[in-house]
């Protein structure tokens, strides 16, 4: 199937760009990557390379003409493919154009019933003065209209039904303004009157247009649809407990000791050692490691740990099948090469599917977060969120107090699948594995 | 040639043969109308008696009401000289024996009145001859006897310009009227009476011979007489044009009338009339009740007659009758008779004798009952009003204000809209009102200045009350300016400029408009038609973007064309459309009853909007207004 090539567009405020050369002519032969056209803004020069392999069916501007972005200038297909539809100017809706090029006006077929247009212009176009003006004004291109005053004159009222059938923005202000909800402002810069991307204001008296409008990744729209669904699906809670850490950290002191000597390969973190302590936790309380999906619950017989990882792209959760399985060098090694996989973007996306795991523990203990409310990756119906390391006063016995390191817990839970109380004493049981892990 | 030197009593020459023999007549009426001395001599050619407006200006001038009906010390003919150079020859044409019947000039009086104004033929070569023949008219004209006509016999020894090769004379003839030259024989008399010698004589002759030289050598040395600087000066003959003068009364005294304004019974009776046409419910007062377009001219017009003494108005039924339309009802018992008289039926006497009164220094309105009769005193309108104020320098004055009136209902030859002759003719301020307002406030602007108006109005109208200016027609004086269309209602979608009384039936157009096609017009009353401001129009072209110029003239020639014309070169792009006139057919004018496929109304302006403007959803055209059937009447004349 044939496939347009649109002039790209280069940044928030091009609205044209003019066509430098066609590399590749109308009948050659294209192959994914293969250069077609160098185009330019009022700033650089770019090359547009072929995105489908194909005949390069058809070409609609020609070299040096000024091209409004995300206009069609040529078509891709298999030989013999009609090319009509991709045509500035003819059926296709999203290919609204208007160019400053000689013999070249194009404009949109317009859906207003009063407005009659033919195809072809026949013989000289008849016009009154006051409605050329209008139509120069609004960017009417009235060869094409037919008049409906004496004898076929185009007459001011017909511009007027033209001009209110004819998008008001730019191609390019168009997309910005369905994008960031903006709409078009008092005065109207572009090329027939029509208002381009930075006519485009936003109404807000406070900040005006103060700021930067980035569009969402589509991580970022996984991501918030994600967390968005979350919180209006499920009723969340969360307890905060901390856990004494001097058993942990002597752990973690040994462990790296044995690296530092080379007696094992793998380091083992802090992080590793409480996802081992909460394995060993849900192994005691089964229906946390569970799905919630409305009028049943999935009780997994073994526990596939999700682990929530920073990374440049966003937040990911990858899930560790069978980590009940592992050992603690074991799931130290698999979260380590996991959450690497994650930043260099090459990670199974099977294992980032929020079913993909039983539970999920968020650690934000490194950037000395004390507390917080982590949301629940649903269907899972609980997530633990680990805290940094304070030291905190506590009775040591025979009156004797001192500070000891405590490690916060924070337990978000779906209470539509547990209870307050069985989560408390999941929660519990988490502090007793981690202040009690013998290895 | 058109030298002349107001302090010494001289008025201009007039290149058009005849053309101030009725302006002679004028200039005596001022004299005795203001009772000023002197008498009035009007130089004129034996040819000349040819001429209608001359003999026109005679008949005028030897009216019986003079010594019948005018009273007191007006009673009495006027202070006039026809003083005929009987030079033998009009151009090429010999009026004794070729181009005239009378054999002697002086034979003419007798045509004219009972004294055959007193005419005698006089030896023009005899320079004590003619001072006798002087005496002895002078002192009929003391006597209040004249008008006299002395046919002074001369000759014309140059042709009648450098092109006249006298072809159709003999040399023996010219050399004949030599041998008994005046001058020659004139100055042998004196040396034989002694009085001077032939030595003295020739230096006379050498001192005038000089003296002319010397006169003609400055007059055409362009350091000491040099030319309008039209470069530095571009606008100075356009600033000759008009005086744009506001002068309340042109001679400081009491004026003639016969009572106090207050007394006056159509004064007293206008008081208790409507001023306005409606009443608080929107309902119009009866006919009888309302104040109405004749009483705003009659207003303007006594007013003036109280403020101005030199002012006079006369025309055909002026007097007793009230004019034939009822305007100057009541005016007959203010004003005694030499301020307001009937004229006898004689177009080219009327305008030009008040001409005449004009330049002297007096205010005056003529009238010409029928737009239609313009023709018979064509050289009075369109060559001397408007030309003598700038052919002066602008130091003649020239407060005419000649009333027209546009006639309906009387076929042919009664009723036709010449709007555009006057208003083609350089130097004429030219107005048409269409409602009580406008007529008073315009009639009133007209009397204050002292430039020629000609003042238009219409049969339609003299009926018609104040629609428009609220709170009806102000009973005190107020001008309105000439040259200033009025908008009459406003709106956004076509503009109807209306010349006179079509205003009504573009009003009426408007309202169908309106209610069967949701077009709202904007109809302009042009009321002046020179000078015109065309600002608000193109303002309100600007709006609408579409004109239609509508008047009761036929349409080909018609000022409205004018208008269509500037309009379009000044509002171009504004334009939807070619501004189109719908004006009258360019036929006779038919009877009453048919009428109505003779004159623009309300139909017609809509039809030529839908088929040349815009064309109206459902309209159903009952006239034809497209492109081929204008090509085919214009290529019929029609």
């Amino acid at each position: 199937m044939a496939i347009p090539v649109l002039m790209p567009r280069q940044g928030q405020s091009v609205e044209t760009c003019i066509l430098g050369e066609w590399v590749k002519k109308k009948g050659d032969a294209v192959k994914v990557g293969d250069i077609l056209f160098s185009y330019e803004t009022d700033k650089a020069s770019f090359e547009e390379d072929a995105k489908a392999d194909g005949i390069l069916l058809d070409v609609f501007f020609a070299e040096g003409d000024e091209v409004p972005v995300l206009v069609n200038v040529a078509v891709i297909g298999a030989a013999g493919e009609s090319v009509d539809e991709f045509r500035p100017g003819g059926q296709t809706a999203a290919s609204v154009a208007e160019t400053v090029a000689a013999n070249e006006v194009v404009v949109e077929k317009t859906i207003a019933p009063e407005v009659k247009t033919v195809a072809e212009p026949t013989g000289k176009v008849k016009i009154s003065p006051r409605a050329k003006n209008l139509a120069e004004k609004s960017g009417i291109a009235y060869q094409q209209l037919v008049g409906s005053g004496p004898e076929g004159r185009i007459i001011e009222r017909d511009i007027e039904a033209a001009s209110q059938a004819l998008p008001k923005l730019t191609p390019l202000a168009q997309e910005k303004a369905k994008a960031e909800g903006l709409k078009a402002g008092e005065t109207a810069t572009g090329l027939g009157g029509k208002a381009v991307a930075k006519d485009l204001i936003s109404y807000n008296p406070v900040y005006s247009d103060d700021f930067e409008v980035k569009k969402l990744t589509n991580m970022r729209k996984l991501i918030a649809k994600a967390m968005h669904t979350s919180l209006q699906n499920s009723a969340q809670l969360t307890h905060h407990m901390s856990a004494d850490a001097r058993t942990i950290m002597a752990l973690r002191k040994k462990y790296k000791k044995a690296l530092d000597a080379g007696q094992i390969t793998q380091n083992i973190t802090i992080n590793d050692l409480v996802c081992f302590a909460v394995i060993k936790a849900l192994k005691k309380f089964p229906q946390v490691n569970t799905h919630f999906i409305g009028d049943s619950m999935r009780w997994f017989k073994k526990v596939h740990l999700g682990l929530a990882v920073d990374t440049d792209r966003g937040l990911m959760v990858p899930a560790i099948k069978n980590a009940d399985d592992l050992s603690l060098e074991g799931l130290s090694g698999q979260l380590q090469s996991i959450a690497g996989q994650c930043r260099k973007g090459n990670v199974n996306p099977e294992l980032l599917a929020p079913e993909a795991a039983t539970f999920t523990i968020s650690n934000l203990g490194n950037y000395g977060v004390e507390m917080f409310t982590p949301v629940i990756n649903i269907p899972q119906t609980a997530i633990l969120g680990v805290c940094t390391i304070i030291p905190r006063p506590k009775d040591l016995g025979d009156g004797v107090y001192g500070f000891v390191p405590m490690i916060g817990l924070s337990l978000t839970y779906d209470h539509q699948a547990l209870d307050g109380g069985e989560a408390t004493l999941f929660l519990r049981e988490i502090k007793e594995q981690i202040e009690n892990l013998s290895i | 040639m058109h030298a002349f030197f107001t302090p010494f009593g001289v008025y201009p020459n007039n290149a058009i043969v005849g053309g101030s023999g009725d302006i002679a007549v004028g200039a005596a009426l001022y004299k005795k109308v203001n009772r000023k001395d002197g008498i009035v001599v009007a130089n004129i050619g034996d040819a000349s008696m040819a001429c209608g407006p001359v003999w026109e200006g005679l008949t005028f001038a030897t009216m019986d009401q003079f010594n019948e009906l005018w009273e007191g010390d007006m009673k009495g003919g006027l202070p006039l000289i026809i003083n005929i150079m009987n030079n033998q020859y009009g151009m090429g044409g010999q009026t004794c024996g070729e181009t005239a019947g009378y054999t002697i000039a002086a034979r003419i009086g007798a045509g004219l009145n009972e004294d055959q104004l007193h005419a005698e033929r006089v030896d023009g070569y005899n320079p004590l001859a003619v001072i006798d023949a002087y005496k002895r008219k002078r002192k009929i004209l003391e006597e209040k006897r004249g008008p006299v006509l002395l046919d002074v016999l001369t000759y014309r020894y140059s042709g009648h310009s450098p092109s006249d090769a006298s072809s159709y004379r003999s040399k023996e003839e010219v050399e004949a009227w030599e041998a008994q030259d005046s001058i020659a024989w004139f100055g042998r008399e004196l040396v034989k009476a002694g009085v001077a010698t032939e030595e003295q004589l020739v230096g006379v002759k050498g001192d005038t011979i000089n003296l002319m030289e010397s006169s003609m050598k400055l007059a055409i040395d362009l350091t000491i007489s040099p030319r309008m600087d039209m470069a530095k000066y571009p606008n100075l003959i356009g600033e000759m044009i008009f005086g744009n003068e506001s002068v309340d009364r042109m001679e400081d005294r009491a004026p003639d009338v016969n009572h106090p304004m207050a007394e006056n019974a159509r004064v007293q009776q206008l008081a208790k009339k409507e001023r306005f046409a409606f009443d608080e419910n929107g309902k119009a007062h009866s006919k009888i009740k309302t104040y109405a377009y004749r009483d705003g001219i009659f207003e303007a017009i006594i007013d003036r007659f109280y403020k101005d003494p030199t002012l006079i108005a006369y025309g055909e039924e002026n007097r007793d009758w009230g004019g034939a339309f009822a305007v100057y009802r009541g005016l007959t018992e203010a004003l005694p008779y030499h301020r307001l008289f009937n004229s006898p039926i004689a177009e080219a006497a009327i305008v030009g004798t008040a001409i005449g009164y004009a330049m002297c220094g007096g205010r005056v309105i003529p009238e010409i009952m029928y737009c239609d009769f313009l023709g018979r005193c064509g050289d009075q309108v369109f060559n001397q009003l408007p030309k003598w104020q700038a052919m002066s320098g602008n130091v003649i004055k020239m407060p005419v204000v000649l009333r027209v009136s546009v006639g309906s209902k009387y076929g042919a030859q009664h009723s036709q809209d010449w709007t555009a002759l006057t208003a083609q003719i350089p130097g004429l301020k030219v107005v048409f009102p269409a409602t009580p307002y406008d007529a008073k406030g315009l009639m009133n602007a007209a009397l204050q200045g002292t430039d020629p108006v000609i003042f238009f109005e219409s049969q339609r109208l003299y009926d018609m009350g104040e629609m428009f200016h609220k709170g009806g027609v102000p009973e005190g004086y107020y001008e309105i300016a000439i040259g200033e269309p009025d908008i009459k209602r406003e709106g956004k979608d076509v503009t109807i400029l209306t010349i006179g009384a079509t205003l009504y039936r573009a009003l009426e157009a408007a309202d169908i408009l309106q209610e069967k096609y949701g077009m709202s017009a904007e109809v302009i009353d042009a009321r002046s038609l020179s000078p015109f401001n065309y600002e608000p129009v193109l303002a309100s072209v600007k709006k609408t973007g579409r004109i239609i110029i509508s008047g009761d003239a036929s349409s080909r020639g018609s000022f409205m064309k004018e208008m269509a014309q500037t309009i379009s070169e000044l509002a171009f792009d504004d334009l939807d459309a070619p501004p189109v006139v719908v004006g009258s057919r360019n036929w006779i004018t038919p009877a009453y009853e048919l009428e109505d496929s003779f004159f623009p109304c309300a139909e017609w302006m809509i039809d030529a909007i839908h088929e040349k403007i815009v064309p109206l959803k459902g309209h159903v055209v009952k006239n034809n207004f497209t492109s081929a059937e204008q090509i085919r009447r214009n290529k019929l004349g029609v």
